[in-house]
């Protein structure tokens, strides 16, 4: 009797598989619970909107650093849970904004990022990079805390960010 | 009511004076600090000027009231002493001396809720309405007011009595020194510009650039008229005043200002002793109708009064000047050289632009942004990443380009989540 009452409390602990788990899964990724993949310095400067929930964290950057050591990878995925249950991953970049020659490094992060969600593994992250529940651009530009932004709106290089969907960059994120 | 009734309040809201952006030991003095609640649209100010002070914010926000007062606390005798010259006369009458130097119906921008701070003292504006008995009387503050194109009507200049009661006091002295310089002092030569050598060819070549695309700036006599033109190569007759561009127009006025404030001295002298001279330059917009390369040869010009020695104020509408500051500041906190600041203005290595962009990183700057609901916020930093949107949107100023950035970046990502319509035929094919 003993034994099927531990076996029943591990079954009511055991986590729920999220939407966000599976597809990270899929393309090979290490999912987190929360932010948990988002280190540790930059965790409270995201936050989520209101009625939403973290529904996982994924290290892409740490998930390729070996097999792609030349690369500008992109650092974070963070999946989303919406109050209505629909789930949403938002890519999150903390980089410093301390001059506009960094515009050009998080433009190669970005295109690295796109040219992985195209390949069949990131199939399911795809579409929950373009689901509707997005209120904007699903990439963002984390601003380290210790840095200066030095990216003036009305620059060349904030003009190229919009063109390739990068919002500017914040030192705060409410995601989505 | 009596006058001093109108300027009752003893506790003006007190807020931090700012501290400089930028190395502290090169600030030898407490910067001059003016406190201001319930001056027309102005419900509570408390700026600490910089060696350059700009001034932003929508229209109708008390900038120029500001700016006007500003005027008034620093020459009041002066002031009192040059209507007094052009026989006016108020009477002691404080409502009518307002509407004398503010301009016509501007009086009622004092209440009983009115009430000034200068440089830590209570004041009184009610006093200001009369000559003190003080025997500094030389003009401290030159001022170049937004109407400075009516100074020039038709390109013939106007002196003080041409114009009425009622209109502004700074209009009407701007007018009256640009007169005196444009009648008397290069009357004689015929050219304006590039002609009398006032300005260094550092200054010089940008305005001939983006300005005036080297044509020549003249006084044609030839009606018995001293008439500012326009010689453009291969023509006989000299462009008349309104066929100029508006650009144009509105920079002449600003230029013979510069000439003014430029004399082979450092400063220049409007008392008895060489140290009776100009220390503050007030310019409203300078930006007026120029071409953002036309608006950085003017900032030029703001840097050389600053080398000079000027204190100068700027209100603004223009991101470039905006842009200027911010950059200056950066410099300052990274320790960077005179060259980048040259790198801003383009302008080469020589000893002129060199000694220019080596002073602009000596000295102080500061922002106050004017908001509509009254207040008015030291936006200083200009930092594009603070927290607080009137900072980071440089009070307005770059709200505009920030949302429109971020306004197709999110159409951006919406279109890449919409599937391809090679995608879209092949679902259908299957179907």
């Amino acid at each position: 009797m003993a034994a099927k009452g531990v076996k029943k409390t591990k079954t009511a602990t055991k986590k729920k598989i999220s939407g966000f788990d599976s597809a990270a899964c899929d393309a090979g990724l290490l999912p987190n619970a929360g932010k948990e993949a988002v280190e540790s310095s930059y965790r409270a400067q995201i936050q989520v909107n209101k009625g939403g929930a973290f529904s996982g964290s994924v290290d892409v950057d740490g998930h390729f650093r070996a097999a792609e050591p030349q690369s500008h990878r992109w650092d974070y995925g963070i999946g989303i849970q919406l109050m209505n249950g629909q789930e949403l991953v938002c890519w999150v970049e903390p980089h410093p904004a301390s001059s506009t020659g960094q515009v050009a490094k998080m433009l190669e992060k970005l295109a690295w990022l796109k040219n992985k969600l195209e390949t069949p593994a990131f199939k399911k992250l795809k579409a929950m990079t373009h689901a509707p529940g997005h209120t904007g651009s699903p990439y963002y530009w984390l601003r380290t805390v210790s840095g200066e932004c030095r990216i003036s709106a009305n620059s060349r290089e904030a003009r190229l960010l919009a063109l390739h969907g990068l919002r500017m960059p914040t030192q705060h994120l409410t995601l989505p | 009511m009596t006058m001093a009734d109108l300027f009752g309040d003893p506790n003006p809201k007190k807020t931090p004076p700012r501290q400089p952006v930028g190395n502290k030991s090169v600030r030898k003095t407490k910067p001059p600090r003016l406190q201001v609640n319930h001056l027309g649209p102005v419900a509570s100010a408390d700026l600490a000027f910089g060696d350059l002070t700009v001034i932003v914010g929508p229209q109708a926000t008390g900038k120029s009231i500001f700016l006007q007062t500003l005027k008034l606390l620093v020459d009041r005798d002066q002031i009192h002493d040059t209507f007094k010259h052009h026989s006016m006369s108020f009477n002691d009458k404080a409502g009518a001396f307002m509407e004398g130097y503010f301009g016509r119906g501007l009086s009622g921008a004092w209440s009983a809720k009115s009430s000034l701070t200068w440089k830590g003292k209570s004041v009184d504006l009610a006093d200001y309405a009369k000559p003190s008995k003080s025997t500094t009387r030389h003009e401290r503050m030159f001022y170049i007011p937004a109407q400075r194109v009516m100074s020039l009507p038709g390109g013939v200049s106007q002196n003080f009595g041409q114009f009425n009661f009622g209109d502004p006091y700074t209009l009407r002295a701007f007018s009256d020194a640009v007169h005196d310089l444009i009648q008397n002092e290069f009357g004689a030569k015929g050219e304006l510009f590039p002609g009398p050598n006032r300005l260094n060819d550092t200054l010089r070549k940008p305005i001939q650039n983006h300005l005036f695309g080297g044509n020549r700036l003249v006084i044609d006599d030839k009606d018995f008229t001293k008439r500012l033109g326009l010689h453009v190569k291969g023509q006989d007759k000299p462009l008349g005043f309104l066929s100029w561009s508006a650009g144009q127009r509105e920079f002449t006025p600003l230029l013979m200002g510069a000439y003014w404030l430029c004399p082979t001295t450092n400063r220049r002298k409007t008392g008895k002793t060489v140290d009776e001279c100009i220390e503050w330059v007030v310019i409203e917009e300078p930006e007026m109708g120029l071409h953002p390369q036309g608006i950085s040869a003017v900032l030029l010009l703001v840097l050389e009064l600053m080398r000079r020695g000027y204190k100068v104020v700027l209100s603004t509408h223009s991101p470039v000047v905006l842009d200027m500051v911010w950059a200056l500041q950066e410099f300052k906190k990274l320790g960077s050289s005179e060259a980048s600041v040259r790198q801003v203005f383009d302008l080469p290595s020589t000893p002129d632009a060199k000694k220019i962009a080596q002073s602009a990183l000596t000295k102080d700057y500061a922002v106050y942004y004017f908001d509509r609901d009254g207040s008015v916020q030291d936006i200083s930093n200009l930092n594009p990443g603070a927290m607080d949107t009137a900072e980071s949107e440089w009070g307005g100023i770059s709200g505009f380009a920030t949302r429109t950035n971020n306004a197709i970046a999110d159409a951006v990502a919406e279109s890449e989540s919409r599937p391809s319509k090679r995608r879209k035929a092949r679902k259908q094919e299957s179907i």
